[in-house]
């Protein structure tokens, strides 16, 4: 397993939707695939949505990455389906969706600008 | 539904991913899939689980070819990402034409399903093995014939004293044994029940090759005079009785009134050779308990004639064997013949003609069943025709709208090749949509078809082969008619086409589409007309007893050799179950005969005195007793009847039906002649006292001649006692069963039905049919109106500029609608000529394979060619509308 720290995160930048929704969606906990799906939704008011087949073949290109890692199940956890896999946001995770805020970041700006959005208020 | 499809379809696109990606991914996604689908369903509604669906697929399909070609060249990547984007400017193009995909998907899948469960149906029935028997193209199974001076008989079943000479004699098997099946009573904890009970020869299950489900099956050493007396019940018995427990195998199970040992459980669906009739009734399913042949003595008293001539005559063995390597048929044949000849050796009287015939052992129930399904395979197949014609139709009419769209593109610099990839994937989405949905349709119909009309023991699973087929013919179809015309169109000219806004499709075109809508219309006739002439067929059978009558009697059948009843005590039993049964309140007249209710009346031998002593004649002849001619309304012709009291005292009288008079004595009155019924040693002398109508039979033939005689106190052992009531008779149901289970509790339940619902018993598989071709002609019908309303559309617009130009000239609405009008009609009639044609055929080849059914009925040929005129009329209503509405000034202006 292992990111590769040889990288530097603005190589992998800019990320596709998709990667951009499931580091975010993971946040500092983790959770199994189908958990992220609906993390994101709940978490974005049901505006963004994810589809499985998109999801599993982006999670992984993430381990490939180092973006996330594979990690074991909580104990005790059920899941009514068969045995699922855990992931959770690796510390380059972390920094590449830091980098990619931060360009999407500079982009809004020039939307709050325009007047096209309200700027952000506190 | 929905769900399994998705599913389904789910779990195939699954399969554009790698292998170890799928190993790694595949469960949790389906698991992801289904629970979201499922989620997004009950939250929101079935329509957004299944938008859902169609968008996981799409994404499904885009990410698993990514996925896959990941590290492929650039090239495959370029062409990939083209085709998806293909896919998803056809998935538009056909949401933009929601009417015609829809109807496209529609007809296809139904098309899909109707043949596939049919042949389902088919191929378990006659190709498949059936459970617990190994490789059934080798078993062969020996039919025997009697040459007669009538000609050959019906090939039939071997006699036991037969099934002896063949037994060593067969070296054309590696193994070889005998089955026969016969009612018997069970006595189970809820009482006593008929079923159907086989009767094995040792060898019967080595060498079917069945594998028991528990404990052991028969072997030649339980065939064995004076072994124990042991028997293997069937899966579904085993549950019913036993849960499925271990410890069933070593109890005792009653089986009339001799008690045997449960050795073993056969497996699961198991029929031996023979499905049965696919009822629902136990006696002619498929076997509970299978039997050494040696047993058959004990529980059933036909094996235990004493006279060779009885011995002979039962013939209920089907003998079957395993061929040896390279044995064809016809070798089996003629080894079989060589024992026929030692057969007349050893039986110069009985057997001095017997020809034998080898067939192969395959179709698991009657010749009828089967011949009956084999006909009703043309139906899918003409339903599959019709959608093929109605697609190509639409498709053709789509092309000629579509080619200004495609002008466009051309002129745009698309290449045609592209542009007929494009087309390709287009016809290849319709087809593939229509396959999912024809196979979920297809599953449905099996599961109706088994639930409602086909009760079998074991499960039919889909022909794949047939499903792929006809997904074939539909991806044919799709492809000849969207791609052809398309083809054609990339050669239009750019300019005229974009300016004129759609091209003529030309002569040749509209020829061909009105081709097609005569196809439909024909097609759609003769279905109608077929089904009608089922209709009428069931209806025949009610026709033929008296209305009012049917439903006052009851009959109440009882088979007393299930018990093993001697005559004396026999005799005893009937005679008190009459007086009972007479006594229930509002009986006005009982009887007793050995005629069943539905009409089946026994041969027997009939002479004449002037006849040469080796002339034989059958007739039917039924044997009755008590108030028969009261119970049954009937009135002699001429003469007299024969009263209750003669027929008790045995008189030797008859009375003969009609059609018996005029066949034994076609020139002078039938009133005071005599003849002898019965075989030459026994036969007796009666005087016929009366003649009665001509008595028809269950299929309504009335041809037959029968002879009816006092019962004179012989013993017939299969009885049915039948009741006249003033009232409702099937109020009576239950208290004649009880009068019979208090004579006798070891009795199964006694077989009490109404004359009426015996008869519409006897109907039931011909209605079955009526209903099922009657849907198929509904849906072929509004197939081609649907094709008939498209093409005068399509008429309607090529001759837009005609018709401004007649309503510029004055021509009146009425003129302009009889333009439109016309055109159906011609091609509605031709449709109808040639339907009728085709049904004509269909109904002759069909009479002379299910039996009963009536000649070509003009009414319900008159009856569906009045639906389609009034269906044709409707579907032009619309085009002919929009015609007489053409605005003259607005369509001279446009050209």
């Amino acid at each position: 397993m292992g990111g590769k720290p040889a990288r530097k995160p603005e190589d992998l930048i800019p990320l596709t939707p998709a990667i951009y929704g499931i580091l975010l969606a993971l946040g500092e906990g983790g959770s199994h695939g189908y958990g992220i799906m609906q993390l994101l939704a709940e978490r974005t008011g049901r505006r963004e949505r994810i589809l499985p087949g998109t999801l599993y073949a982006s999670l992984a290109r993430m381990v490939d990455d180092g973006l996330v890692e594979e990690r074991e199940a909580p104990s005790g956890e059920t899941s009514g389906g068969p045995a699922r896999r855990h992931y959770r946001r690796t510390a380059f995770g972390r920094a590449v969706a830091r980098a990619e805020s931060e360009r999407l970041q500079s982009l809004l700006k020039m939307a709050i600008d325009q007047k096209i959005v309200p700027g952000a208020t506190g | 539904m929905v769900a399994r499809a998705s599913a389904a379809c789910f779990r195939l696109l699954l399969r554009l991913y790698p292998p170890a990606f799928r190993a790694r991914y595949g469960g949790e996604m389906l698991h992801a899939l289904e629970r979201e689908r499922s989620r997004v369903a009950r939250e929101r509604g079935a329509w957004s689980g299944l938008r859902y669906s169609l968008a996981a697929c799409i994404d499904l399909m885009r990410s698993g070819l990514d996925e896959r070609f990941r590290d492929r060249g650039r090239r495959e990547r370029v062409l990939l990402s083209g085709i998806l984007l293909d896919v998803r400017y056809a998935l538009r193009s056909l949401r933009r034409a929601p009417v015609f995909s829809a109807i496209a998907i529609a007809c296809l899948s139904v098309g899909i399903a109707v043949n596939g469960a049919a042949f389902s149906v088919l191929d378990a029935l006659l190709l498949r093995d059936l459970p617990g028997v190994e490789r059934q193209k080798e078993l062969s199974s020996i039919l025997l014939s009697h040459e007669t001076r009538w000609g050959r008989t019906d090939p039939g079943q071997l006699s036991p004293l037969e099934w002896e000479l063949f037994r060593d004699h067969m070296p054309v098997f590696t193994r070889s044994g005998v089955v026969g099946s016969s009612a018997v009573a069970l006595r189970l904890s809820g009482g006593a029940l008929a079923v159907r009970a086989d009767f094995v020869s040792g060898d019967f299950f080595a060498m079917l090759g069945t594998r028991p489900a528990a404990g052991r099956l028969l072997t030649a050493g339980d065939d064995a005079p004076g072994a124990p007396l042991v028997v293997v019940i069937s899966h579904d018995l085993w549950t019913r009785e036993y849960q499925q427990r271990a410890d069933a195998v070593g109890r005792s199970l009653r089986i009339g009134d001799v008690v045997f040992t449960i050795v073993g459980v056969a497996p699961a669906g198991f029929v031996g050779i023979y499905a049965g009739e696919l009822t629902a009734d136990p006696r002619h399913g498929a076997p509970w308990v299978i039997l050494p042949l040696s047993a058959a003595a004990l529980v059933r008293p036909q094996s235990r004639s004493a006279s060779t001539a009885a011995a002979l005559d039962d013939n209920w063995l089907v003998l079957v064997g395993r061929r040896g390597e390279d044995v064809t048929e016809p070798e089996v044949e003629a080894a079989a013949r060589i024992v026929t000849t030692a057969m007349a050796a050893a039986y110069p009287a009985h057997r001095r003609n017997t020809v034998a015939e080898a067939r192969s052992a395959t179709t698991a129930t009657s010749g009828q069943i089967i011949a009956g399904f084999a006909f009703a395979m043309a139906i899918p197949l003409l339903i599959m025709l019709i959608v093929c014609a109605n697609l190509a139709n639409q498709l053709l009419a789509r092309a000629v709208y579509r080619s200004r769209e495609i002008a466009l593109r051309l002129s745009l610099g698309v290449s045609r090749a592209r542009l007929l990839r494009l087309l390709l994937v287009e016809s290849t989405l319709l087809a593939a949509a229509a396959s999912v949905v024809g196979y979920v349709l297809a599953r449905v119909l099996i599961d109706a078809l088994r639930a409602f009309a086909l009760v079998l023991p074991f499960t039919i699973p889909m022909d794949v082969r047939v499903v792929l087929f006809m997904i074939l013919v539909a991806f044919a179809t799709s492809l000849a008619f969207g791609l052809v015309p398309s083809l054609r169109a990339t050669r239009l000219d750019l300019a005229q086409s974009i300016r004129a806004g759609q091209s003529s499709g030309g002569a040749n075109g509209t020829r061909l589409r009105a081709a097609l809508v005569v196809t439909q219309v024909a097609a759609s006739v003769a279905l109608l007309a077929l089904s009608g002439v089922f209709v009428r067929g069931a209806q025949r059978s009610r026709m033929s007893e008296d209305e009012a009558n049917v439903d006052r009697v009851l009959s109440v059948g009882v088979d007393l050799d299930m018990l093993g009843y001697e005559a004396t005590a026999g005799l005893a039993f009937q005679a008190m179950a009459l007086d009972r049964l007479r006594s229930l309140p509002g009986v006005e007249a009982v009887a007793q005969s050995a005629v069943t209710p539905d009409g089946v009346i026994r041969p027997a031998r009939v002479a004449l005195p002037r006849d040469a002593a080796d002339h034989e004649r059958y007739l039917e002849v039924a044997t009755v007793g008590g108030d028969w001619f009261a119970l049954r309304n009937t009135r002699p012709l001429m003469g007299r009847l024969f009263t209750e009291a003669e027929a008790r005292r045995g008189t030797p009288v008859a009375v003969v039906d009609n059609a018996a008079a005029q066949r034994l004595w076609p020139e002078q009155s039938a009133v005071g002649q005599t003849l002898q019924v019965g075989e030459v040693d026994n036969a007796i002398a009666i005087t016929v006292i009366g003649i009665v109508p001509t008595v028809r039979d269950r299929h309504g033939h009335q041809d037959n001649g029968v002879v009816i005689v006092p019962a004179s106190g012989a013993y017939e052992p299969r009885a049915y006692f039948y009741l006249r009531t003033r009232g409702n008779a099937a109020d009576l149901r239950e208290a004649a069963r009880d009068i019979i289970r208090d004579l006798d509790p070891r009795l199964p339940g006694a077989d009490v039905v109404t004359l009426g619902e015996s008869l519409d018993r006897l109907g039931a598989t011909v209605a079955l049919l009526a209903t099922g071709v009657g849907a198929m002609g509904t849906i072929a019908l509004l197939l081609a109106a649907l094709g008939l309303s498209a093409v005068l559309s399509f008429i309607v617009e090529q001759r837009r500029y005609e018709i401004g130009v007649r309503v510029a000239l004055g021509a009146r609405t009425p003129e302009v609608t009889w333009l439109v009008m016309r055109e159906s009609l011609r091609l509605t009639v031709i449709g109808v000529i040639l339907g009728t044609l085709v049904a004509g055929t269909v109904a002759r080849i069909m009479r002379g394979i299910l039996f009963g059914l009536p000649p070509i009925d003009p009414v319900a040929f008159a009856g569906s060619t009045a639906v389609i005129l009034l269906v044709a009329t409707l579907s032009s209503a619309g085009p002919a509308w929009r015609a007489a509405n053409v605005d003259p000034s607005s369509t001279l202006k446009s050209v």
